[in-house]
């Protein structure tokens, strides 16, 4: 009874590392979503309305989800009490909490040194930022299920050998 | 009123980095109430316009105004965006929230012949603009003959009041009296400083019934309004250029009254100008006030024109 109790714990504790490793991904997917949603707002707004940042910092942080949306809140705060550090400093301080991938971070953090100048590089800045974010994105989606794939037999092999170990 | 009087000096004051934001606003209230502009030039400490002279503010290194102050009075008065500002910083100025407006000096980038630009900072004027309600009162009635606006020019030299009269001037009409009835007043606000909107709410008092396009350079400003709000009186700051001028002319020959400030200090020195002996000759403005200032008294004097 007890080694059938061991096997069901380490078995539980391999799915639950395989649900976290899931989740992580599915959260690091959710927010460079949400960014690369920002980044077309941005454009848009800055295109359309010339939106200056501050303002558009606030209303993103209302109209985005997650951790996304927990950037934009604490740019805008940064942003908005210490005022005399140059923006790109906000940006990355703000940035260093995001849950994302080392490549997407690379990109979100130096964006923040090219949202100063006339309109025309700005948006410029944020359209190619758009599209490296959205290649990102691509690359996650279509390697999910094969990293699943991966996650999956590797818990499973971790949990079946333990077992063998110890039981 | 003095109250809202320091109250419009913390609000001009927020645009200053901290370290000489703390020294400004340590300053004695008589001094806050009385200060018209800020200005800072880099390199000097930074001075006070009161009642026409300035005063510096501060002592020691702490109250020299380094190139980085004005990088950041800009990224504070454009939140950080400046390309918010692009048409306005090529003519030399910024307009911050509050309706305050801020003079850039700097070196200049030339795009062909056109001024497209400037950078590196070197010198800044915040003037800390206030409303003074009821200082057109008296003048108001005035202006008026038969029930119809005469139009006026408000002459005077730069910072004298002329922006605060003719917001004050906007207000009456647009609010009408116990003997007149009000007027369909509409304002290009080109520069931000006479509406002061937020948002499409004016944040200072220009009455009832008055439709303001914010931001707009004058001259197509007033042809907008021409065609759209069919106003009885068009009011506009600063007139500057030929282009003005012809919009004035259109306006006119369309039976709307005018209200418009320029830069002269008298009517004299107003026709020595080729451009405004045009306004003279086109016989469109009947009356003039000149506004004369004593210490912190200022002094309207009317004038007919023709």
């Amino acid at each position: 009874m007890i080694r059938v109790l061991g096997v069901a714990a380490i078995f539980s504790a391999a799915a639950a590392a395989f649900f976290q490793c899931e989740r992580k991904r599915g959260s690091e997917l959710e927010t460079i979503e949400e960014l690369l949603l920002a980044l077309h707002t941005m454009e848009s707004q800055i295109r359309y309305e010339r939106t200056a940042l501050i303002p558009l910092f606030r209303q993103l942080s209302r109209s985005l989800k997650g951790d996304a949306a927990g950037f934009f809140e604490r740019l805008y705060a940064f942003a908005s009490k210490e005022s005399e550090l140059p923006l790109s400093d906000h940006w990355e301080n703000a940035a260093g909490e995001l849950p994302v991938p080392d490549d997407a971070m690379k990109l979100w953090k130096g964006l923040g040194r090219r949202l100063i100048g006339d309109e025309e590089s700005v948006r410029n800045s944020l359209q190619m930022a758009a599209e490296r974010m959205k290649d990102i994105c691509e690359k996650l989606n279509a390697g999910r299920p094969e990293k699943r794939k991966l996650t999956g037999v590797i818990c499973g092999s971790a949990a079946a050998l333990l077992v063998i170990l110890l039981i | 009123m003095s109250e809202y009087e320091t109250g419009r000096f913390c609000q001009a004051a927020a645009y200053l980095p901290s370290r000489l934001r703390k020294t400004a606003l340590a300053l004695s209230k008589e001094v806050q109430e009385s200060s018209e502009e800020f200005r800072l030039r880099a390199g000097y400490p930074m001075t006070v316009l009161c009642d026409g002279k300035e005063h510096i503010v501060g002592s020691g290194t702490e109250a020299l105004v380094k190139q980085e102050d004005l990088e950041t009075v800009c990224n504070l008065a454009t939140e950080f965006s400046r390309y918010t500002a692009t048409e306005t910083l090529s003519r030399g100025y910024l307009t911050a929230e509050g309706g305050f407006r801020i003079g850039v000096c700097g070196a200049v980038v030339l795009k062909g012949r056109e001024l497209a630009m400037l950078k590196e900072f070197s010198s800044m004027t915040i003037r800390i603009s206030r409303e003074q309600r009821g200082i057109a009162a008296d003048l108001c009635s005035e202006l008026i003959e038969s029930e119809s606006f005469l139009s006026t020019l408000i002459l005077a030299p730069p910072g004298v009041g002329k922006t605060t009269l003719l917001r004050d001037l906007v207000r009456c009409l647009s609010y009408g009296g116990e003997d007149r009835s009000p007027f369909r007043v509409a304002l290009v606000d080109e520069r931000g400083e006479i509406a002061v909107m937020r948002r499409g709410t004016p944040q200072m008092d220009v009455g009832p019934h008055t439709d303001i396009l914010d931001g707009c350079p004058k001259a197509m400003g007033m042809e907008m309004l021409l065609r759209t709000a069919n106003p009885e009186i068009i009011a506009a700051d600063e007139i500057t250029a030929a282009e003005d001028l012809t919009a004035i002319e259109n306006a006119a020959n369309c039976g709307v009254k005018l209200l418009a400030t320029i830069h002269a200090a008298s009517v004299d020195e107003l026709l020595e100008k080729p451009l405004f002996r045009r306004l003279a000759e086109m016989q469109v403005f009947r009356r003039a006030v000149i506004i004369r200032r004593e210490g912190r008294e200022r002094f309207y004097r009317l004038e007919e024109l023709y």
